[in-house]
């Protein structure tokens, strides 16, 4: 079953954005977070080189649980990120390997 | 500050009577969590709330995707927002920042595909995504059913609703408080008889104590509790799943109050510290106010009633006259119902769950940076010394992470507690430091400064001022 | 009445300063007493950069700078304390025309041999290090400047204390100093008494107020220092940073967060114990931090406090024993005090003890001298 709901929805176009390097799919109005859950794509990063896997959590922005990288530069939260045309994102943020 | 149900309840008032006001909400549209908007790219019958509209209203500057991180003075506030940043001073502040999901750890809580029950109905909300295919809902409280009423409208098979409380054998009691507001008992009562209809097994008194899968979520164990809240390690039921629904409740977002000096109070019944406030909803700072979850969690509708009141007290304050201060008066009353309300419906989600006992040693406590309890633990054996909060967040970094501890103080303070055999409110909380929220350095270079007041160098003497 | 602890010698104060003195006198098997009046590392030492360097120091303090970089590395390396310390090397940077000009004057052929330094024009300092911003016009590289972790430093101190069999006693402020003969009698607010043989003032910003009683008024002054730390980031500045006119530290952490630092004042101050943020020092120091450091621009940050330091009107510290009191010593005042904590501890040791001194030249910290 699509995780994107069917039911009394209609969506735009859809475009291509890119994660890690792979093109994906995504639809007008939806933020990073919903696009890499209907992708079943976790997020696995380093904490101090220890690599530990996590997704969205809280959803409203305050968790930073869904922390990506965008477009190379900074670091922001895939919940209150929208998906526009080729954007480019990096979910695994291998930070602390110094 | 916060475009949610209080905040726009709040502005609505100001409207009502001709008087400005500033909204800010870092969010890109208002609503809030209660009144969060689907995206408008995505289209549905589904109408907005009519109380959305008042941030289009010429008496109201609505200023989206701004953040508070500071304030440098008692009704001064630093915002930061993609614009630039800057200062905002005011006479009056009514805070309406809402509250956020409660932590509650268990084995394998951190697993993607585990989502907390706010961040679920919000997936479902602003663009109509689910989180998984097969689902358990599970934890405590009233959102819990709204998080599976999203779940049904989008068609997902709900495998269980797993409630901490004995919900069915405390409810009955709390009929006469919940029948003061009847709207809200049926739209409950509605949701109930939905997992009933659809036979979706409703498990009481007992909870999720583990989460298993690689890299998503795959299975969970579900076991019960005893009357003294203890976990039945004997029995249990396994679901295999792709998602899991996770939530203990709310707790009100403390780091504006606090970093706007507002004093505290600890509410055990909530089990959270909330600010002060008088009958107005007033904190102690003069001219700050607090509204709705933000100041202690009892649902929107209260919210809305809180936000009315504080924006009456304060145009009753600024030309007082008897038509406002007779609907302040009817407000204040209105609020004692909600409230009533409220506590009627705590009561019925009242668990003798010990969140502690849910902690096994790999249990992740701080998600941020990754500490586990195996970590915390060795801290806590010796009752007669058992350190300070900020001595477990200096000694582990448990706390030291982007979301500001928000994730794992409520945790250890609960773990302390019991080390201690102290009540939470004797566990002192760290300083709460801005900025607020995590901001970005190259977002604080639009502001106009002052020539810098520079650090004495050290290569002159001192008094010596030589820039 | 209370019972009065037996020590050889009582050290008031457990940030770095104390717990290094007490490291190093019970590495001579001296029985040592820690007394803290709220939590070891609570203050200045725990409100730190962790900048251990020798190039942004004043010329005075230089070589009691190296011994300490020396002492910080043997504890870290061969004496197995994990204090996060790294010798990663330190630019020190110079923005505009002015500014080059007082780098160049701090230059000199003997610094230059001795530290080993070197000195990058900007077209050199890029290739050196490609992270730094083109508003630095030069830098003087010295590879002994180095950092520490000082969440980390305070536990391990603590723990190499309690372990050699150094006793620490928090949660207890002095309320009383008492000469009495060849001994010192100290009375806490815990309540307790301890006599000891010698007597270290370790107590940064209090000290002044504890050595009043002695009728000793001390010139010291607080300052109120900002930090601020981001979140972990993949590798941006792999030296330590500082500035000629000090206006600036900053580093990365193993874990990859990035400090920022450089005294910068906040409100407030020892008297009314507050230790506030001032909101535009702040901005200006952060928005320095990315003009040196570009890349800063694209990371968040996520906490910002204030400490306090205790300064003496010379920088230098008073390291030594009280006029009048021979077995009462002070160590504390040095403007970078927390670099120069190790040597600091070490000295104090040695002139407790009546040892042969490491260094030479400390008759310029004598806590008698005139300001």
């Amino acid at each position: 079953m699509s995780l994107r709901v069917k039911n009394d929805v209609a969506r735009g176009e859809p475009f291509v954005i890119e994660i890690d390097g792979e093109p994906i799919q995504a639809y007008p109005g939806e933020t990073v977070a919903a696009i890499l859950i209907v992708n079943r794509i976790a997020l696995v990063r380093t904490v101090a080189a220890h690599p530990i896997t996590r997704g969205y959590y809280c959803g409203m922005g305050v968790c930073w649980e869904c922390a990506v990288r965008i477009n190379g530069r900074s670091i922001v939260r895939a919940c209150m990120e929208p998906a526009v045309k080729n954007l480019q994102v990096e979910t695994c943020l291998n930070v602390g390997d110094l | 500050m916060g475009a949610g149900p209080a905040g726009l309840a709040a502005a609505a008032e100001f409207v009502r009577f001709g008087t400005p006001c500033t909204i800010l909400d870092d969010q890109k549209r208002p609503g809030g969590q209660y009144f969060r908007q689907l995206s408008p790219e995505i289209q549905s019958t589904e109408q907005n709330p009519r109380l959305l509209d008042v941030c289009g209203h010429r008496l109201v500057e609505f200023r989206c995707e701004t953040t508070v991180w500071d304030f440098p003075a008692p009704r001064t506030l630093a915002w930061v927002s993609g614009t630039g940043n800057g200062r905002l001073n005011t006479r009056t502040l009514i805070l309406a920042t809402g509250a956020y999901d409660r932590p509650a750890p268990f084995q394998g809580w951190t697993l993607p595909g585990v989502i907390s029950a706010g961040g679920m109905v919000n997936l479902y909300k602003s663009q109509r995504v689910v989180a998984g295919s097969r689902v358990v809902v599970a934890g405590n409280g009233p959102l819990l059913l709204t998080a599976a009423q999203c779940l049904f409208q989008a068609g997902v098979e709900v495998l269980a609703l797993v409630e901490a409380a004995p919900f069915a054998t405390q409810v009955i009691p709390q009929f006469p408080g919940l029948m003061t507001q009847p709207g809200l008992l049926g739209k409950g009562m509605s949701y109930r008889y939905g997992l009933w209809r659809r036979s979706v097994p409703v498990l009481e008194q007992q909870v999720v104590t583990r989460a298993r899968g690689d890299h998503w979520i795959e299975n969970i164990e579900v076991r019960p509790l005893d009357d003294k809240g203890k976990i039945c390690r004997e029995r249990r039921v396994e679901f295999d799943v792709d998602a899991l629904v996770t939530g203990y409740g709310l707790m009100p977002s403390l780091e504006l109050t606090r970093l706007a000096g507002c004093r505290h109070s600890f509410h055990s019944l909530g089990d959270t510290w909330v600010p002060e406030r008088s009958t107005d909803l007033e904190t102690s700072v003069p001219g700050v106010y607090v509204v709705g979850d933000g100041a202690g969690v009892a649902g929107y509708q209260n919210a809305m009633v809180e936000g009315r009141i504080a924006a009456l007290a304060i145009l009753n304050r600024e030309e007082p006259s008897s038509r406002v201060s007779a609907a302040l008066k009817v407000a204040i009353r209105q609020r004692c119902r909600r409230q009533r309300f409220s506590q009627a419906l705590s009561n019925c989600y009242r668990t003798p769950l010990d969140y502690s006992a849910l902690v096994t040693p790999d249990t992740v406590i701080c998600r941020c940076e990754n500490v586990l309890f195996s970590e915390i633990r060795p801290m806590l054996t010796d009752k007669g010394s058992v350190p300070s909060l900020a001595r477990v967040k200096s000694e582990t970094r448990a706390g030291m992470g982007r979301c500001g501890g928000r994730n794992c103080i409520p945790s250890l303070v609960r773990l302390l507690s019991s080390a201690t055999g102290q009540s939470s409110e004797t566990i002192a909380l760290p300083r709460t430091r801005p900025p607020a929220r995590p901001i970005r350095i190259g977002d604080l270079f639009s502001e106009a400064l002052p020539d810098p007041d520079l650090p004495a160098d050290p290569h002159s003497p001192r008094g010596v001022k030589d820039r | 009445m209370s019972v009065t602890t037996e020590s050889d010698v009582l050290v008031i104060g457990g940030g770095i300063i104390g717990l290094c003195s007490a490291y190093f006198l019970l590495k001579e098997r001296t029985r040592v007493f820690v007394v803290e009046q709220n939590e070891i590392w609570s203050d200045s030492s725990g409100a730190n950069a962790g900048t251990v360097s020798v190039q942004n120091k004043i010329s005075g303090l230089q070589p009691l700078a190296l011994m300490s970089i020396d002492l910080w590395r043997q504890m870290q390396n061969d004496e197995q304390l994990d204090l996060g310390f790294r010798q990663v090397g330190g630019l020190r940077v110079a923005m505009g025309r002015d500014q080059v000009r007082e780098l160049r004057q701090g230059w000199s052929d003997e610094a230059e041999q001795e530290l080993s330094l070197r000195w990058l024009e900007q077209d050199e300092l890029t290739k050196f290090a490609s992270w730094i911003g083109p508003d630095v016009n030069a830098a003087v590289y010295c590879p002994a400047d180095s950092q520490s972790i000082p969440l980390k430093a305070g536990p391990a101190l603590r723990k190499a204390v309690e372990q050699q069999g150094g006793f620490i006693q928090s949660g207890a402020a002095v309320i009383d100093i008492e000469p009495s003969g060849d001994s010192v009698l100290v009375t806490t607010d815990e309540p307790g008494r301890i006599r000891c043989r010698h007597l270290v003032v370790a107590a940064g910003p209090w000290a002044k107020g504890l050595v009043r009683c002695l009728g000793i008024d001390l010139p010291v002054s607080v300052d109120v220092n900002m930090l601020s730390i981001t979140e972990p980031v993949g590798p941006l500045i792999d030296r330590v940073v500082t500035h000629v006119s000090g206006i600036l530290s900053l580093k990365q952490y193993p874990n990859g967060t990035c400090m920022i630092g450089g005294g910068w004042q906040g409100q407030g101050g020892f008297d009314s114990n507050s230790k506030e943020l001032d909101y535009q020092n702040l901005i200006h120091n952060i928005r320095l931090a990315a003009s040196v450091v570009p890349g800063l621009r694209n990371v968040n940050l996520v906490r910002s406090w204030a400490g306090f330091e205790p300064v003496m009107p010379d920088a230098l510290p008073c390291l030594g024993c009280l006029p009048g009191h021979p077995n009462i010593w002070i160590a504390t005042g040095a403007r970078g005090g927390y670099s120069l904590g190790p040597a600091q501890g070490k000295l104090i040791s040695e002139m407790v003890l009546g040892k042969a001194l490491s260094l030479e030249g400390t008759a310029a910290f004598d806590p008698g001298r005139t300001f």
